[in-house]
């Protein structure tokens, strides 16, 4: 696609934060039949970088990410970053600093595009052959993947390096892809995997081939075992769609069997929203307008200073996450919430673990609605608004890989269903992806 | 029950500031979600660790160093500050 039509498609949808032409001429590899952006949390060299946050205005990387080396390094180029919640703080990809817009749902322009990675996933569904770097935290892949009908893949905490990630809550954030199909997410995501000095939490699990997994898909997913799991509080189509798709897996040669993880759905979004807001309230301490983005008046007294720095800088959900975040770690408040919340979490990761001995994947909707219309955002509680998450909080929260693939019927607005595997076994969800893309 | 007085020690700690119409809409945001919170209470977690450290997940046996990998041009890092004076960076009077 050429960069005017690049550039048409941004003025209607308004995805891109900052527009960019980042190359390697001398490179050419598997990446060269491909565009990709960046989502605003990712580094690139030279290139405003500011997970569309008003506070870090002005800050350019002094050096690339590991996911936009390695793109470049393999032909890829890279044409934009796109907007997002400002630090990932956010379901719709409304709550964006003050200098960004926020993106429209590609299939109907007053519905929101899903957060945090809303402007990837719409990127990915605009642009042909091209593949949208997103990050999920609790859900920022699978949810605007779902509301943008596009596919999307979050692996394995650890499976992809994270040096020159703008980190949210960094035991759950994790880089992934998006595009229109698997078979492109599988290119992409065996170039960005691996082991990287950079990220000691990056692993040394040897990456699969993803590409090879797309191959003959049909032979490689019979046999496979897959859990289905129904959440309360989805709407009705989407729930009978699913349904629908696992009755097709079936008659493919997919084992199919009803499942429950009756802890995960009854506690991961709470103990999720604990440890996230308090990893992300000690993560945004280091921003304070004096190594870099936005400064104040220095002639200030010290914590004035600081206080205006981020009074001015962070936005409203930002604030609020901070400080519940902050007061879920107080003394007195501590036991209660937050080292609460990190035993849930071995709980549910000990659920999962105990299923995937038995089962090669979980197939459940992907969320639990279609996208929004704005006005209907703008309606909705702040406990409505988080248990969008519900779904998502789960695998999340146990760092497991999940992709989301739409499923929806031509005539509907887009929705999708998820699948979600045992550790470093992402192999099997391009091999389950690609039949669900031939099922739909 | 999270009054006032607890939103402004928050905020003061998290180096915020805030009108009284923002605490008072806090207030009722921390009520809300503390509501959500409150919902691990139940939770039966007799015997479970704490995962605090990002490894455990990452299924990783051992930790591997980050090394000195880093070539960063130091100029290039002092100018991303908004105040600066030569190669120092310039901050508020402590």
């Amino acid at each position: 696609m050429k960069d005017d039509e690049i550039a048409s498609l941004d003025e209607e949808y308004k995805f891109l934060s900052k527009r960019c032409d980042v190359n390697d001429p001398r490179k050419k590899g598997i990446l060269s039949p491909y565009t990709f952006s960046l989502k605003d949390a990712i580094w690139l060299k030279g290139v405003e970088t500011t997970a569309s946050s008003d506070i870090l205005e002005g800050f350019c990387p002094v050096e690339n990410s590991t996911v936009a080396q390695k793109i470049l390094e393999n032909g890829g180029r890279i044409i934009g970053k796109t907007t997002q919640d400002a630090f990932g703080f956010g379901t719709f990809c409304t709550n964006v600093g003050s200098r960004y817009r926020v993106p429209l749902n590609p299939s109907d322009k007053e519905r929101c595009v899903g957060g945090s990675s809303g402007g990837a996933a719409c990127a990915a569904k605009l642009i042909d052959k091209h593949i949208a770097i997103g990050e999920s935290t609790g859900g920022s892949i699978t949810t605007p993947a779902s509301f943008s009908g596009v596919v999307g893949v979050c692996p394995t905490y650890g499976r992809v390096s994270r040096h020159g990630l703008i980190t949210y809550s960094s035991s759950f954030d994790k880089i992934g892809v998006m595009s229109r199909n698997v078979a492109d997410s599988a290119v992409a995501l065996g170039i960005i995997s691996g082991m990287d000095e950079k990220d000691e939490t990056s692993s040394d699990i040897p990456v699969s081939d993803y590409v090879a997994a797309t191959d003959d898909f049909s032979a490689k997913t019979k046999g496979m075992k897959v859990g289905i799991l129904d959440f309360e509080g989805v709407d009705e189509a989407i729930s009978q769609r699913v349904g629908l798709i696992s009755e097709r897996l079936e008659e493919k040669g997919v084992e199919i069997e009803k499942i429950d993880l009756p802890f995960t759905k009854k506690y991961s979004l709470s103990a999720y929203y604990i440890i996230a807001m308090a990893e992300a309230s000690t993560h945004l301490a280091c921003l304070s307008g004096l190594r870099y983005g936005k400064g104040d008046d220095v002639s200030k007294e010290y914590n004035e200073y600081f206080t205006d720095v981020r009074t001015g800088g962070f936005t409203k959900e930002a604030k609020r996450r901070i400080m519940i975040g902050t007061y879920v770690r107080m003394a007195g408040y501590r036991g209660k919430y937050y080292e609460k919340a990190l035993k849930v979490r071995q709980k549910i990761i000990d659920e999962y673990k105990d299923l995937f001995s038995r089962f090669d994947a979980i197939l459940c909707p992907a969320a639990p609605c279609v996208a929004p219309k704005f006005d209907e955002i703008d309606h909705m509680s702040l406990s409505q608004v988080y248990s969008m998450d519900s779904i998502t909080a789960g695998p999340n929260m146990a760092g497991l890989p999940n992709i989301s693939v739409p499923v929806s019927k031509s005539d509907e607005l887009p929705f999708g269903a998820m699948l979600i595997a045992d550790y470093f076994q992402e192999a099997k969800l391009m091999s389950l992806g690609s039949l669900l893309e031939v099922l739909r | 029950m999270v009054d006032k007085k607890i939103i402004r020690k928050v905020a003061t700690i998290s180096r915020i500031h805030l009108s009284e119409e923002e605490i008072d809409s806090l207030k009722n945001d921390f009520a809300e979600v503390m509501d959500i919170f409150s919902e691990i209470d139940k939770a039966e977690v007799d015997g479970c660790q704490a995962i605090s450290e990002a490894k455990t997940l990452s299924l990783k046996e051992t930790s591997q160093s980050t090394g000195d990998e880093h070539d960063y041009d130091v100029d290039e890092i002092i100018r991303l500050s908004p105040h600066r004076k030569g190669r120092f960076i310039k901050g508020p009077k402590v």
